[in-house]
């Protein structure tokens, strides 16, 4: 009896022990702004990465905006309910990196080292990798969703209007405007006057935005907004073109400056790569192109612009056992393959040169020749300012430019005068998020 | 009032091209069940199980529970300030009221660490609770008993009934109207919190009408429609249900 | 006070406790912190926090648009209290006539009134969009309205959006304050007094001075604080930050801005000037109130 007790223990003890370990996987939670179609990007993403592995299971979360997601997760950061990666957008990078030397946020490149992850920093397209990198050049936010802002053309309208080229540069939109106006359309419209014509008005012709190097060497304590002629000359040029019916303002949202050229009533308009998945199927015939710039003021040079949208931002506060586990994650949506779907599906940019390698051995940019263009503008060298912007507060500076840039256009003021009060207004908003660092 | 909900209602149930070309539309289409169809069902959300019944249903929940707490503790608390002589009830009314001063948007960080702080985030209870305190409930009871005459007390006393007796037996059921409108009222609020319910849940599963509104139906699509039309279920069978309490008309006695 | 009370130590704390736990738990805790913020510098995230005095004070109230917010809140509250409390009474009155009359309209009546301000959020936006809105185009055709570009188009599209909402609470308030007043003293005054009109202004109205005054006051909490959801969805502060109240203003430096300092300093400033005018409004006018 009992030696055949001492087997059934023998035998039960080694069943157990032969079976793997079932553990529970471990649950990283991501914060992220998208909605929509967007959304639905990502959780197809989070839902291959869960079907492929079972030691970590991602779980995305949207919280509405952009904007909401930053005070959503400071809100919960200051209660210690935060997730393990938040997507932040390009407008709060200086906070983010700022957040590292309080422990808030872990370097990506620190992390990947930590835990052994393939990371070849150099694959990471370099106008895209700075904008998220310290003074230093460390990469501390995640590249993820990187689009810049493009120019979108109603391929039907220009033919309509007998145009043949698409304008690379604004002399040579001006030098057609008149005719799509003639035809009965809107020859341009753009969504986000900080964005596109702020911010990346200076990133387009190699102009510095703010002192202190755009705030990489030096704390920013002022704008060069009314400092810059090349700057002022355009605003100047684009009231004029509304004046002229070149150019309709349609009021601070991105949404309505975008509506006229969805149905079909506008020639150009200025977005971002990301209003690609959006626009595909609803548009009929749309081509995407490089934005324009004044050949006059760069000397017929073309310089990148500076991404937008958002990186993902490691946090702190979680066992070594999720790092691990987040940084495969990472390391996996850093795979060309993954940004290859990603790019395709959303329109924003390839972020390494590998995955737009790998586009261009499946012959990719031939069967959707939509998304060549983000990388394209990304890519240029050249320019000699640094490859984005570290200014505190600035969705508050992007609010003034928003109420300075209605008045320019409506004729309330001088153009000269908007941006001087930007730049007043912008310099005390630098002041005041200097005080807290 | 019928006339903005008439239009919503048509143009929820065209197409998108007509919606887009033409805008809001006064007669009606013929994409009713299709819209309506697609909005029920449609999955949205990373865990593909969040429809547009399931975040009806939560912010039903959350609706009702900020309306039900918030009638009850201020038709008790209205009726202490009121109906007791002791020295701290004008103190206590204005510390009640001044938390009409400071809205919920102002305070919402230190909200969101105090519902933290008691392992309230992601339940119901963190959802309901700190938003079932409405000192505008407190002052709406509290100007209603000021007009009740105060016969009403005098005969009860004779009668010989306590505080408690009074409370239920006579005040509650007179104050059928008003509480009947208070509900409806705090109802209302609750379902339409958005910027709370978005910070303080990280589950799916908690999602309300307004926040799958903004986020899921964000789209130029014209089941945007459909789905404020579904939004407003809720609130109507409320009423409806409420109704008979509302209209006294010609049952008041007395 | 009433000239009839209760005295009973265990039953008072009872039936106010529950309320009061609540708001001391969940709203004096975070208001407390809300203000200790408001003299204090930090960054986002509660980092480098250190003790400011009035600094956020002078750094708010120094703004132009500061002064531009304060006006126009105060234009805002004026117009939003008086039409919607006004048009409210009106349609509440003809509904208690109705009411009183056949009762297939009362569910009729009433259900647009709760549903108005949970739709009006998001809806108004489409009603007055460019593109899409009936209202947009019906007053671009009557004079041209762009509310993208003019200011009083934009002025009157916020008032539209706001009273539109608070016109459903203040129907349901006086309606249920019109139900509750006793149908016998509506009977016998109809004997005195045949004039409609007269009959509501010297009998009827009177009795609903406790309503009216509650309603005022709640009005102007309303306009004050509440509206800046209506804000946010409808014109965002355009043309160019006109349309900024003073809570709309602090709400988007507190929660976009991320300056809490600020934020907390506005707060603080704001939650004075209401209760000025409120304190004013119950040393004065309650007074005058006869409650029964």
């Amino acid at each position: 009896m009992k030696k055949t007790f001492q087997a059934l223990i023998a035998l039960v003890t080694l069943v157990f022990l032969s079976f793997p370990s079932f553990a529970a996987p471990i649950e990283l939670h991501y914060w992220h702004g998208h909605t929509g179609k967007l959304e639905s990007i990502i959780n197809e993403i989070a839902n291959r990465w869960n079907a492929k592995q079972d030691e970590s299971k991602l779980i995305p979360t949207s919280k509405g905006s952009y904007e909401d997601i930053l005070a959503a997760f400071i809100a919960a950061y200051r209660a210690g309910e935060h997730p393990h990666m938040v997507q932040v957008y390009d407008a709060g990078a200086a906070i983010m990196v700022a957040q590292v030397k309080n422990g808030v946020v872990y370097p990506f490149e620190d992390m990947a080292a930590e835990h052994g992850v393939n990371f070849n920093k150099d694959d990471y397209i370099p106008g895209i990798r700075n904008f998220y990198a310290d003074s230093d050049g460390k990469m501390i936010g995640i590249p993820f969703n990187s689009s810049t802002c493009l120019m979108y053309a109603n391929m039907d309208i220009l033919e309509a209007a007998g145009v043949t080229e698409i304008p690379k540069t604004y002399e040579e939109f001006e030098g057609i405007a008149q005719q799509i106006k003639d035809a009965g359309y809107i020859p341009m419209l753009q969504s986000h006057s900080p964005w596109i014509w702020t911010e990346n008005f200076f990133s387009r012709h190699n102009l510095l935005m703010t002192d202190g190097n755009n705030g990489y060497d030096a704390v920013p304590t002022t704008t060069l907004f009314a400092d810059t002629p090349e700057f002022i000359t355009h605003w100047e040029k684009v009231k004029e073109w509304k004046d002229k019916g070149w150019y309709d303002y349609k009021g601070r949202a991105w949404g309505d400056n975008q509506a006229p050229f969805i149905a079909g009533e506008a020639a150009f308009w200025l977005g971002s790569a990301a209003s690609f998945s959006g626009m595909k199927g609803v548009v009929p015939n749309f081509s995407v192109n490089h934005i324009p710039y004044w050949s006059s003021m760069t000397g017929g040079k073309a310089y990148p612009t500076f991404i937008g949208g958002a990186a993902n931002w490691i946090l702190s506060g979680k066992s070594d056992e999720e790092y691990s586990a987040l940084m495969k994650l990472a390391e996996y949506m850093t795979t060309p393959e993954i940004q290859l779907f990603y790019h395709n599906m959303s329109g924003y940019a390839a972020v390494t040169y590998s995955a737009t390698e790998l586009a261009n051995a499946i012959g990719f940019y031939n069967a959707s020749p939509y998304h060549q263009a983000v990388g394209e503008q990304l890519s240029l060298t050249g320019s000699t300012i640094p490859g984005g912007y570290r200014a505190g507060n600035w969705p508050q500076i992007r609010e003034v430019i928003y109420e300075n840039v209605h008045k320019m256009l409506s004729g309330e003021i001088s153009v000269e005068q908007g941006w001087k009060n930007t730049d007043a207004g912008a310099a005390k908003l630098l002041a005041q998020f200097a005080k807290t660092l | 009032m019928v006339v903005p909900i008439w239009i919503i209602f048509a143009s929820s149930t065209h197409d998108n091209g007509t919606i887009l070309s033409q805008g809001m539309q006064w007669g009606l289409g013929d994409q009713f069940i299709e819209n309506y169809d697609r909005v029920l069902n449609q999955k949205g959300g990373f865990s593909q199980e969040i429809t547009a019944s399931s975040m009806l249903i939560n912010s039903f929940i959350m609706a009702f529970g900020i309306a039900t707490l918030t009638v009850l503790t201020s038709l008790m608390s209205a009726y202490t300030i009121v109906y007791f002589r002791f020295k701290l009830a004008v103190p206590i009314f204005w510390i009640i009221f001044l938390t009409l001063l400071v809205p919920l948007e102002l305070r919402i960080m230190p909200s969101y660490q105090v519902v933290s702080n008691l392992g309230l985030v992601n339940t119901y209870t963190g959802l309901i609770l700190p938003l079932s305190a409405s000192a505008i409930a407190t002052f709406f009871f509290r100007q209603f008993y000021k007009s009740v005459p105060d016969e009403l007390l005098e005969a009860a006393k004779l009668d010989g009934a306590n505080s408690w007796k009074f409370f239920i037996d006579f005040l509650v059921p007179l104050s059928k109207t008003m509480i009947a409108a208070m509900f409806i009222f705090m109802f209302v609020y609750g379902y339409n919190q958005y910027l709370w319910p978005l910070i303080m849940t990280t589950d799916e599963k908690y999602w309300t009408v307004v926040m799958g509104m903004k986020t899921i139906f964000m789209s130029w699509g014209v089941e945007r429609f459909s789905y404020i039309i579904l939004s407003m279920i809720p609130p109507v069978l409320v009423v409806i249900f409420l109704q008979r309490w509302f209209i006294q008309g010609l049952f008041q006695t007395k | 006070m009433k000239k009839v009370q209760f005295s009973s130590y265990f039953t008072q704390y009872f039936f106010v406790a529950p309320q009061l736990a609540i708001i001391l738990i969940f709203l004096y805790l975070p208001i407390v912190q809300t203000f200790t913020d408001a003299f204090t510098t930090q960054d986002a995230f509660g980092f480098g926090r250190y003790f400011s005095g009035f600094d956020n004070f002078i750094f708010s109230m120094s703004d132009a648009t500061y002064l531009r917010a304060f006006k126009f809140t105060i234009i805002f509250i004026c117009v939003i209290t008086f039409f919607s409390c006004s048009i409210g009474l009106l349609l509440a009155v003809q509904a208690n006539n109705v009411i009183h009359g056949k009762s297939y309209y009362k569910t009729l009546l009433i259900w647009p009134y709760a549903i108005a301000p949970a739709v009006v959020g998001v809806t108004a936006n489409y009603f007055f969009s460019e593109r899409l809105g009936i209202l947009y185009s019906f007053f671009h055709n009557i004079w041209g309205f762009n509310w993208y570009d003019n200011i009083y188009d934009a002025y009157i599209y916020v008032f539209i959006a706001a009273t539109w909402k608070q016109i459903s609470a203040n129907f349901i308030f006086f309606l249920a304050g019109l139900q509750t007043i006793q149908k016998s003293i509506i009977e016998a005054s109809m004997i005195d007094c045949k004039s409609n009109f007269r009959r509501f202004w010297t009998i009827t109205f009177p009795l609903l001075m406790p309503t009216t005054f509650f309603l005022i006051i709640i009005n102007i909490t309303y306009a004050f604080f509440d509206t800046l959801g209506i804000i946010d969805t409808t014109t965002i502060g355009a043309p160019s930050g006109e349309t900024k109240t003073l809570v709309f203003k602090a709400y988007i430096d507190g929660f976009r801005g991320l300056d809490i300092g600020s934020a907390g300093a506005q707060s603080i400033i704001m939650m004075l000037i209401v209760l000025v005018i409120t304190v004013f409004q119950f040393r004065f006018i309650e007074g005058r109130i006869h409650y029964n």
